[in-house]
């Protein structure tokens, strides 16, 4: 029976092999370097963090939720997690064929945008408890900010690939009593991101619209016109002032995305169709728009981006299509580092698709990242020093 | 956007001779063991059925040896009872060691077999000796396909499938008809009743003569599949989830020699389902139906020993046709994005002709024997498709492949065989291309009661062609993919002992350029080649049979399978899979009955991937199931049995495809004298 003793040896070699645990996906470091330009910021150290936690199906976006945690809507799994800087945790589940597409934090409360079911979910921040509201101004509601004392909602009114968006418009709800206090309509159409920026008796809001999308063999692009508008006052009756996105010769060259600011006080909005960045001064208008945009990358195609802006002025944004973080200095306007920052674990495509910046101190900038595919939260680090 | 269903399969043919094999049978082990000998009399497609096993109304399985390849590893599942017992296809499949079936829902919807860490398109499946090539689509779909009227299904793991030629890479199996061989006639009509709205009732003939047999038979079932399932502490009913299907299919043969034998089958199916959308999705697919229409035919000629060679052995033909016809449509008037209407449309035509020569030579003196084939195929096949709707999809296109083998099977000492041979398969259509397929095998009876096989085997898969010529905007195939590869082995040993019978097996598994569809950008998913795929494991499984009225079975598989690019298990293979049961004949004890089994069984999944990245996860379970069989009168059958008696609702194989709760089936076998 000694063959037989040789065979089960081996059977049980091929076993121990095969039942060795694969590596955990490991921290990687970019080394910096000096400023890309005089007066700018020093290109920090990268560390990246790639697998800090698993999280929901296909996640949408990442925010703060302002105590320090960050929610995450996941949108295929209809649930939005609360990440607290070491677990997760289940925020609210907002039930069958919602699609959470967009979150954000009124103090007490996050306010969900329910993209399929024409619905908001408030939860309570504190008890876990949720409500969902209705409204018929609800149209495919997308982006969702807190501004002032009420909760404005953007409402894309996309009808179906085969027919025309609808024109888009906002919803804006009273905090304290959940009630509908105005509606309005879109400066152009598909207004996806709106975000507000706190500052006091001179807080404004902006929201993007990127126009028409449409998808060929040749990826996506638009094909009408997008715009961004500012709203100050109060938002029953705001302000507006529109700053439109007009479409050039190259239909990828569009569809601003959500508004970043910049220490200068200029606006920034990452291309959802192409590796651009367009810049906006809310005083005198387009410092690069559609026909002049900041282009971060060479890559062609319908690169889907998302980004954030640190305090020192530099921009890290998400680019889907190649797995990648880049830098931008807004202080010179130029790309700090020479190549692609690889977020990914894998040569599959993971889909970077959402970037928050998560702390700051006078020597780091922390940020997380989500990724749309493999469904993970990651964190990356940019060191100063 | 959720992308469902497609399309379907196909034909050919594949048929041995028999006197020659049984006599290379004998030759290889006189003293095989009965279920093996009977195995090795039956030819592709066509099980031989005489055998009334005591434990008729039972699903199982039994390791035999197939002439086709007489060093693998083979596994025979007995499929006549899984109609009434509530179970479909891939039930019976599941207790393969190294086959794991991923279930999208209850009874008769869609699953898909695969073996050794394979995926299901990386697996051949025939049925009557017409290969059932699945043109697009997961694979074959062991779920909704009717197993009536069918008498076995033989798995052959690993190597032991590279006979099936293209498109094996993993493994096949052959789904087998059978007319039993003794003269006599049968009527029997089968019922079964149970949860979910699940009925399904059949009829089918047997006439049997000397010189000729006739078997008819059809069935009809339908389920609602209205069951409930837990996502997270809720309770959400399934919806669209009811299916119906309606078989007919009929057998015949005429022996018209000592020597010559034609045989002829044909099987017609048709079925609707709903196609139920992802859990958390489910209104975007409510509407979303799935109809299909198959036929399957094949006449075939044996000649047995038709050219004696003297002392140089004899010689067997055979020849055969096969066709198979297969139309699927999928509508749905909603979808996840708003209100596209999508109208998927398939047609699918193969045809084949097949045949082959058989020499045996025994050299008695020399206690040596050789067994030399050589087997040739042509098979065409015709496919069109169109998408309609929010994205539009077109493919009109056809493949030729020729397929040329050549092996030779020495025994030596009634202790050793060993097998040598290759394939060369030639495609061509709008894409050309050849490939060899080498494999090698060996068994050696290292003890009359244990023996030890190995087998090597260099297998090929070209892409299907959905994989080549899907065209929508978002979901995309590529003309350009590199056919898959792989390296197949395995090595194990055998017993059989008067009350135990087992057997454990390592193999490994490594595939080059494994084609899969993944997202490329953001809007866009396309077949690609990717890195290395690596398949190890073991499969161990034993009968015993402490008593002539109890018998115990277990079955145990570990694989570890991984794209070498990312390091985590695959989706939807299991790294632990298993089952026990149990049997226990109370007939004699009990009076007033011919027969009163009581059984229960647990199959074990460990967590599974539902991710290539290895991030999302279903849990672990257990099913547990249990029966009772009673024969009251000779011409009864009753069968009760309950399936995940856990009630477990909180399961799932593939991602938002939630598995139904506890179920209960009643089934019953009439039937007048068996042949």
């Amino acid at each position: 029976m000694t063959r037989v003793h040789t065979l089960l040896a081996l059977m049980l070699s091929v076993c121990v092999m095969a039942c060795s645990e694969p590596d955990e996906a490991a921290e990687r470091i970019l080394p910096g370097g000096p400023p890309v330009c005089p007066g700018g910021a020093p290109v920090p150290t990268v560390r990246i963090v790639p697998e800090l936690a698993t999280i929901g199906l296909n996640p949408n976006v990442v925010r703060p939720l302002g105590d320090g945690t960050f929610a995450i809507a996941e949108s295929a799994s209809n649930t939005v997690s609360r990440w607290n800087g070491a677990a997760l945790e289940q925020l609210v589940d907002v039930g069958g064929s919602r699609n959470p597409y967009d979150v954000a934090s009124t103090g007490d409360e996050a306010w969900v945008t329910n993209y399929l079911s024409q619905t908001v979910t408030v939860v309570d921040l504190g008890s876990g408890e949720s409500v969902e509201l209705e409204h018929p101004s609800l149209e495919d509601p997308s982006g969702v900010d807190r501004y002032r004392d009420t909760v404005v909602v953007s409402n894309v009114a996309f009808n179906a690939p085969t027919e025309p968006y609808g024109q888009g418009s906002f919803t804006v709800w009273d905090i304290a009593t959940r009630a509908v206090v105005a509606t309005h309509s879109a400066a152009a159409k598909n207004p996806i991101f709106v975000r507000a920026f706190d500052d006091g008796d001179d807080s404004y809001l902006v929201a993007s619209s990127s126009g028409e999308l449409f998808l060929s063999d040749d990826g996506a692009g638009v094909n009408s016109p997008g715009a961004v508008e500012i709203w100050s006052g109060d938002a029953r009756a705001p302000n507006r002032r529109v700053f439109d996105v007009p479409q050039v010769d190259d239909p990828q060259i569009g569809a601003p995305g959500r508004p970043l600011l910049a220490p200068n006080g200029d606006l920034y909005f990452a291309s959802g169709t192409a590796p651009v960045l367009f810049r906006l001064n809310p005083d005198s208008g387009w410092v690069h728009g559609a026909d002049d945009p900041l282009r971060f990358a060479e890559s062609s195609g319908d690169a889907l981006h998302h980004a954030a802006m640190s305090d020192r002025g530099v921009i890290l944004i998400t680019s889907f299509n190649d797995d990648a973080l880049y830098l931008w200095d807004t202080s010179c306007d130029q790309i700090m580092h020479d190549r692609p920052i690889d977020l990914g674990v894998t040569s599959l495509l993971e889909g970077p698709h959402g970037v928050a910046i998560s702390s700051e101190s006078g020597t780091t900038t922390e940020a997380l990242f989500i990724m749309n595919l493999s469904n993970v939260l990651g964190r990356v680090v940019l060191e100063w020093d | 956007m959720h992308r469902l269903l497609v399309i379907s399969a196909l034909i050919a043919s594949a048929f041995v001779p028999r006197t020659s094999w049984a006599q290379a049978d004998a030759a290889r082990a006189s003293d095989e063991p009965e279920s093996n000998a009977e195995s090795t009399d039956s030819n592709a497609g066509s099980a031989n059925t005489d055998a009334a096993p005591s434990n008729f109304v039972e699903t199982v399985d039994r390791d035999v040896v197939d002439p086709r390849a007489p060093t693998g590893f083979v596994t025979d599942v007995d499929l006549r009872a899984v109609s009434i017992a509530g179970e479909d296809l891939g039930d019976a499949l599941d207790r393969v060691p190294g086959v794991f079936v991923l279930r999208q829902s209850s009874y008769g919807q869609s699953a898909f077999a695969s073996v050794r860490g394979g995926n299901p398109r990386q697996l051949t499946v025939s049925l009557g000796g017409v290969e059932l090539t699945i043109p697009a689509g997961l694979g074959f779909d062991v779920g909704s396909t009717s197993p009536f009227g069918l008498q076995r299904a033989r798995v052959f793991r690993g190597a032991a499938g590279v006979h099936r030629g293209a498109g094996a890479l993993t493994g096949s199996v052959e789904l087998m008809t059978g007319l039993p061989e003794r003269a006599g006639n049968e009527l029997t009509f089968s019922s079964l009743a149970g949860s979910f709205g699940t009925t399904a009732n059949g009829l089918s003939g047997t006439i049997v003569a000397d010189w000729a047999a006739l078997q008819v038979g059809a069935e009809s079932r339908r389920s609602e599949g209205d069951f409930t399932f837990e996502d997270g502490a809720r309770e959400v009913e399934r919806i669209n989830n009811d299916h119906e299907r309606q078989v007919a299919f009929a057998n015949a043969r005429i022996d018209i020699s000592s020597h010559d034998r034609l045989e002829t089958s044909f099987r017609y199916e048709q079925g609707e389902r709903g196609t139920p959308g992802p859990s958390e999705f489910q209104d975007a697919l409510s509407g979303a139906r799935a109809r299909d229409q198959q036929g399957v035919a094949a006449i075939r000629a044996d000649h047995r020993a038709a050219i004696e060679l003297w002392r140089y052995g004899t010689i067997d033909f055979y020849e055969a046709l096969g066709a198979q016809w297969r139309r699927e449509r999928f509508t749905n008037d909603t979808t996840v994005l708003g209100d596209g209407e999508f109208d998927a449309d398939s047609n699918y035509v193969a045809t084949s002709a097949k045949f082959g020569l058989l020499h045996f030579v025994d050299f008695d003196d020399f206690e040596l024997a050789n067994v030399f084939r050589f087997d040739g195929e042509f098979r065409h096949e015709d496919y069109d498709a169109r998408e309609r709707g929010v994205f539009r999809s077109d493919i009109d296109t056809f493949r030729n492949t020729r397929s040329l083998s050549v092996s030779n099977e020495l025994l030596a000492f009634k202790e050793l065989s060993v097998v040598v041979g290759t394939r060369h398969e030639s495609l061509d259509g709008e894409r050309s291309e050849s490939a060899w397929v080498p494999f090698a095998g060996v068994s050696w009876s290292m003890l009359p009661e244990l023996e030890l096989r190995g087998n090597v085997a260099r297998t090929y898969r070209p892409p299907d062609f959905d994989e080549l010529y899907l065209s929508s905007e978002i979901l995309r195939g590529d003309p350009d993919l590199v056919s898959e590869r792989a390296t197949t082995a395995d090595v194990g040993l055998r017993t059989t002992l008067e009350d135990l019978r087992a057997e454990v097996v390592a193999f490994a598994n490594a595939i080059d350029d494994p084609i899969r569809f993944l997202p490329v950008s953001v809007y866009v998913t396309q077949a690609q080649n990717l890195s290395d795929y690596v398949a190890l494991g073991a499969e161990a499984s034993a009968v015993y049979t402490p008593h002539h009225r109890a018998m115990l079975r277990a079955a145990y598989t570990f694989t570890r399978a991984q794209l070498t690019e990312v390091g985590a298990q695959a989706p939807g293979v299991p790294e632990h899979t298993g089952e026990v049961g149990a049997r226990l004949e109370l007939a004699g004890w009990v009076p007033a009955v011919d027969r009163l089994q009581i059984g229960g069984d647990a199959r074990l999944r460990s967590a599974i991937n539902l991710d290539v990245f290895g991030n999302v996860r279903a849990p672990a379970w257990i099913d547990l199931g249990a029966h009772v069989l009673i024969t009251p009168v000779d011409w009864l059958d009753v069968r009760v049995s309950a399936e995940n008696l856990l009630d477990r609702r909180d399961v799932t194989d593939v991602l938002q495809q939630p598995l139904p709760g506890r179920a209960f089936y009643l089934g019953l076998r009439l039937h007048t004298e068996q042949p």
